[in-house]
């Protein structure tokens, strides 16, 4: 999965910051919907990712892409298992999708590169 | 480490900290009441062996004609309380549901819970509840942390 670093024209700091950015609207999109704190628990997965790609990480973006994109499922399931699962697709849907479009974003423009 | 590495660091954690503690802090409680007339002959006994063997936490008051069935969601975020009041005309069938986790946004999906729950019940008694979207009623209000 490795890729020559010097090669990509996104650089992983540029993909991890998009991928921060979009964890934040994630999580003011749940706030302001639901006005509790919660969207923490959907956005810090990918936060994580996107703080990973931006201060440590050296490999391949569909990777780290890939990984936002799976990691923004993380929350919804944890919650909405132990709530109703009818709500997953709506919790997917409209409170992460920020993060799922970021992970897109930064698959293809690697894919590009 | 760079400045602008520490502003990042800075930034996340004022948004996401300050932005959990802020909505922490302002949350706000919806609830979710309903009642309807449900003309039957059925009496409380048969009434509450039927809802119990159907898996409902259902118990009769000794000191009222009501059956009183509670539900809790798993992570208490929601509570739904349903009084089935014994009238001489029918059940009255009544009960409010709350929440801190749901607002507006979410209060069609609460409501089709609740009615599959009312739904249920009266698929259970063989009543002709017919509960509509527009028999329940929700409304939002703060409770949140600051006082």
């Amino acid at each position: 999965m490795l890729i020559n670093y010097q090669d990509i024209n996104m650089d992983n700091k540029k993909a991890g910051l998009i991928i921060i950015v979009a964890s934040a609207i994630s999580f003011m999109i749940f706030n302001f919907a639901t006005l509790s704190p919660f969207g923490i628990i959907y956005a810090v997965p990918s936060l994580l990712i996107g703080l990973f790609s931006y201060f440590i990480s050296k490999s391949d973006l569909r990777l780290i892409g890939t990984l936002a994109i799976l990691s923004s499922l993380i929350g919804p399931a944890l919650v909405v298992a132990t709530y109703s699962i009818s709500l997953f697709e709506l919790h997917i849907v409209t409170f992460q999708a920020p993060i799922i479009i970021a992970g897109a974003i930064v698959i293809i423009l690697a894919k590009k590169s | 480490m760079e400045t602008k590495n520490i502003a990042l660091i800075i930034i996340v954690i004022l948004v996401f900290g300050g932005g959990a503690l802020f909505f922490y802090l302002i949350g706000i409680h919806s609830t979710c009441s309903f009642e309807k007339l449900v003309p039957t002959t059925l009496t409380i006994d048969d009434a509450t062996e039927k809802l119990i063997s159907a898996g409902f936490d259902a118990e009769k008051w000794s000191d009222q004609p009501t059956i009183y069935i509670y539900m809790r969601e798993q992570h208490d975020q929601h509570m739904t309380n349903i009084y089935l009041d014994f009238e001489s005309d029918g059940i009255n069938i009544n009960g409010w549901d709350s929440g801190w986790y749901y607002l507006p946004f979410l209060s069609k999906e609460r409501k089709s819970s609740i009615l599959n729950i009312l739904n249920s019940i009266s698929n259970d008694l063989d009543l002709n509840l017919n509960m509509l979207d527009s028999d329940i009623s929700c409304k939002s209000e703060y409770e949140g942390f600051l006082d």
